[in-house]
């Protein structure tokens, strides 16, 4: 099936050849197909292939009760799980005009950004890894682990965190955990300046990605980048404090922005970001231990038939939009979901283009891409024919005789 | 070539290890709220069905027979969401640490929870367990008012055995329809 | 009379100081170096057994022929990588004081044998037909002329010294821990990071990148002759290590049996520790960047000592 899709595309020269970095590649997380075509060690032209984490989600949630799809909505994403659960969960909550108390509030934020911190965590490693710096990768990796035991007990789960339901949270979270997370957030703040001293200063890392990757302010407003990709290049978006959800219009932060556009920006940016985070996380703490009230909302919500709704959380890797209709039962008319991933993946060739192929991976890392969240659809070669079309899965599910099972 | 710094931050890190030796040796500890796999109590558990109605994967489903009805959970699907947990009129189920699920026997995987099902005098149809009935007279007879209490534990004797359609349609015959209160 | 020479020869090549012998010292050395290189990054490591196991899960499995790759230097490839250093080897002093098979200019032909070693890598990648293997080959062998001329370089300084090409006399200058390293510490150096290139250490492993082009030459090999690859690279840490303590830190010292060989062993450890930690605290760099990083610095460091060599015999230090 590739080759036919090598023989379609006109090469740059002839001379040129096509270096495939994936769909299975060490240096990918999930799949995805760059073609670059590389003179020697420099890239003259990328192209990007996307399909091959396409699951179906939003078809499936049209099957299934409100309540049920927040399951659904979670597994979009392992790392930005929690982030897709609020968006899906807020959005319903305007679908039905539901109030969600202060406490509930407060525990998704905490949640929230403490999934951030992993975020950043993880790719600040992966980054490492593609570096080369393999020791970095799992020392970082080892700080992370306090995010996640932090967050096991807390939600019962470190990845899908499942805390979520529609109107407030399913647990509270009692006085000895917010003693056990204000203490283990100190010492995630010292490990945490000490890995952005270890990577900001050292001279390897800066001379590997200092002047790499750049992507200039206006073409990251012409194709819509979002989140740190955007912020990293001058854009100053943040849906936390543009358009406030859950406790952010109650808790004070910084918005970080560098202009360089390169990658040594991104990695700054997402770095201060994290001690960002570490600041809402103390004062979400901080408010909890005095803040009572239920965390769930007791209204039983009603949705009208043609409502629709919009609701937009700031990811780990930029603006993720839920737009949900209902038809008057408790099953969603329609669901769909704009990840920040489905944006910034097509500004990755501009990225790419006059560099070397020793720098493709990090620059690729450098918008953290999650390609769970991006593929919508899949295109479907005739190996014989050569010819494309693309289809829904469901399409191709009836066409191929699978039953389509409704549970 | 290396900063000093970097082996400084090296050599600190031989000291504490952050991984360990599982499956070749114990495996972490994990906290109490961990949801992991789950058990139904056979003490409290009534085969109502209601996990089996929330349950986000299908995994777990209630089966009615001729003699018996039970709830069957099958755990490859099972997701581990905890809303069977939270909608268990009896709190039955508990979300254990236990998180090692694989086996080579298939009994392994499935858990089936079977009890007595009461039938309906009159038709003959399966109504729900009887464990169902007994608990849901005694949840009624422990809240009600004490005043009216006699009267409904006269009537339940009549009705409890009877299916919803049979109690219907034979009411006014057993005098059992609640206009009698009014 | 029967002449033993040719048994003798082959005794050396398959049991000691060749294939038995550095196969299991190459074993203790190699999962030194993965079982430190895991304690220093927070976790635990393999097993003491590992590498055997590897390279019996390696040897079980079925090898599959590119349809793209030139089968005879496929194959001939990591047959040319095992046996140029085994070849080395019998031409080393492994802790006594001569080499088994020594011969005057025998340093030369050890140069050549461990450059062998490494155009046998860009050999596989190129012959291997993958775009991943054509990087690599074309890394390698940047990463060889960078590399080569330094290491030329330095290594003659212990030569000048000894005023002879010949290893055993080189090793017979330092008896009696009159080391080499003392007197010519740049060179030293420079020595030691050229052989950092051949074992494909951090910052030195462009040619492997695992996060950019899979593993570079090696990506298309599978079963056993990607076990006799990793059978090579093992036996390099033993070969390359066994080389620098003959140049620069005295061999075996002249003692007696079995002195001699643990001092040997236990100086080729050091060089083990000190190679990981190299690995271990160092990011990759690019291919220019190394490039650059040889020709400049590196270069420079061999040529002080050279200078310095010179100055001093002129004036009588040494």
């Amino acid at each position: 099936m590739l080759g036919k899709i090598e023989d379609k595309a006109s090469a740059v020269e002839s001379k040129d050849i096509v270096v495939p970095i994936g769909p299975f590649h060490p240096a990918l997380i999930e799949p995805v197909y760059f073609r670059l075509w590389v003179q020697g060690e420099r890239i003259v032209n990328a192209d990007i292939k996307v399909g091959f984490c396409h699951r179906g989600i939003m078809r499936l949630m049209e099957d299934r009760s409100f309540q049920r799809n927040i399951y659904l909505a979670e597994r979009v994403c392992g790392i930005c799980s929690h982030s897709h659960s609020t968006a899906y969960c807020e959005t319903v909550e305007q679908l039905g005009d539901i109030e969600v108390p202060d406490r509930a509030r407060y525990i998704r934020t905490l949640v929230f950004e403490l999934e951030r911190i992993h975020s950043h965590l993880l790719w600040a490693g992966v980054g490492m890894d593609l570096i080369g710096f393999e020791t970095l990768f799992m020392l970082l990796w080892r700080d992370r682990e306090q995010v996640m035991d932090l967050i096991e007990a807390a939600t019962g789960n470190r990845v899908i965190k499942s805390i979520n339901t529609i109107g407030g949270v399913r647990r509270d979270i009692s006085k000895d955990m917010l003693g056990k997370i204000e203490d283990k957030l100190k010492v995630l703040e010292k490990a945490t300046l000490n890995a952005v001293e270890a990577v900001v200063g050292d001279p390897i890392i800066k001379a590997r990605v200092k002047g790499i990757g750049i992507l200039t302010t206006a073409d990251a407003k012409r194709m819509g980048a979002v989140g740190p990709t955007a912020r990293a290049s001058g854009v100053n978006i943040d849906v936390r404090r543009d358009d406030p959800y859950s406790a952010y219009n109650e808790v004070t932060f910084d918005v970080i922005t560098r202009s360089e556009g390169d990658l040594y920006a991104k990695v700054e940016v997402r770095l201060l970001e994290l001690l960002q985070s570490i600041s809402i996380c103390k004062q979400c703490v901080d408010k909890l231990k005095t803040l009572g009230g239920s965390i769930v909302a007791e209204t039983i919500p009603e949705f009208a038939p043609g409502e629709e709704a919009f609701g937009k959380v700031e990811a780990p890797r930029g603006e993720l939009m839920y737009y949900i209709v209902s038809n008057g039962t408790n099953i969603p008319e329609r669901v769909r979901m704009r990840t920040p991933s489905y944006v910034n993946n097509p500004t990755l060739p501009l990225q790419l283009i006059d560099e070397t192929i020793a720098d493709a991976p990090i620059i690729i890392a450098g918008i953290d891409p999650c390609l769970s969240c991006t593929d919508r659809m899949v295109e479907v070669i005739d190996a014989k024919s050569g010819k494309s079309e693309t289809n829904t899965l469901r399409e191709i599910a009836l066409r191929y005789g699978r039953k389509w099972r409704r549970t | 070539m290396p900063s000093v710094r970097a082996v400084k931050e090296v050599l600190k890190a031989a000291a504490n290890c952050a991984t360990i030796k599982y499956p070749y040796g114990p495996p972490a500890h994990l906290p109490e709220g961990f949801r992991g796999k789950l058990q139904i109590d056979p003490e409290k558990c009534v085969a109502c069905g209601a996990c089996a109605m929330v349950c986000a994967s299908g995994a777990m489903r209630r089966i009615e027979g001729d003699a018996k009805v039970g709830v069957k959970v099958e755990y490859p699907r099972c997701i581990f969401c905890g809303q069977c947990r939270d909608s268990c009129p009896t709190q039955a189920i508990t979300l254990t640490t236990e998180f090692a699920l694989t086996s080579d026997r298939l009994d392994d995987l499935v858990l089936l929870n079977e009890l007595e099902v009461a039938k309906c005098q009159i038709c003959g149809k399966p109504i729900a367990s009887k464990k169902q009935l007994e608990w849901g007279l005694r949840r009624v007879l422990d809240r009600i008012n004490p005043v009216v209490k006699q009267a409904v534990q006269q009537d339940a004797a009549k009705y409890l055995n009877l299916c919803i359609d049979c109690r219907r349609s034979n009411s006014l015959r057993l005098k059992i329809h609640t206009t009698k209160y009014v | 009379m029967l002449d033993y020479t040719p048994l003798i020869v082959l005794a050396n090549f398959f049991l000691f100081p060749g294939f038995a012998f550095s196969f299991i010292v190459s074993w203790f050395f190699y999962w030194v170096f993965r079982k430190l290189r895991a304690r220093l990054q927070a976790r635990r490591g393999p097993p003491w057994y590992q590498p055997l196991i590897d390279l019996v899960k390696l040897f079980s499995k079925e090898t599959i022929l590119p349809i793209t790759a030139q089968k005879t230097y496929f194959i001939l490839a990591p047959l040319m990588a095992l046996a140029s250093l085994l070849l080395a080897l019998i031409l080393m002093p492994i802790g006594f004081t001569s080499a088994p098979a020594a011969f005057v200019g025998d340093l030369i032909v050890v140069i050549y044998l461990l450059l062998m070693f490494g155009v046998s890598t860009a050999l596989a990648g190129s012959a291997s037909g993958s775009p991943y293997g054509a990087i690599g080959a074309s890394r390698e062998l940047s990463l060889i002329i960078g590399y080569e001329a330094v290491f030329a370089a330095g290594a003659l300084v212990p030569a000048l010294a000894a005023k002879s090409l010949l290893l055993d006399n080189i090793v017979a200058l330092q008896a009696g821990g009159n080391w080499l390293l003392v007197r010519f510490p740049f060179a030293a150096v420079a020595v030691l990071l050229c052989i950092a290139a051949k074992l494909k250490v951090k910052p030195f492993d462009m040619p492997d990148a695992k996060q950019e082009i899979v593993a570079g030459p090696f990506t298309e090999y599978t079963g056993p002759l990607l076990g006799i690859w990793y059978l090579a690279k093992m036996l390099a840490w033993f070969v390359l290590s066994a080389l620098f303590v003959d140049l620069f830190l005295g061999g075996g010292d002249g003692l007696v049996f079995p002195l001699n060989l643990v001092s040997f062993l236990i100086k080729c450890f050091v060089v083990v520790v000190v190679m990981t930690i190299f690995e271990v605290a160092n990011a990759r760099y690019r291919i220019d960047q190394a490039f650059s990083r040889y020709l400049t610095v590196i270069f420079a460091l061999a040529l002080i000592d050279i200078i310095r060599f010179w100055v001093g015999s002129y004036l009588g230090w040494w």
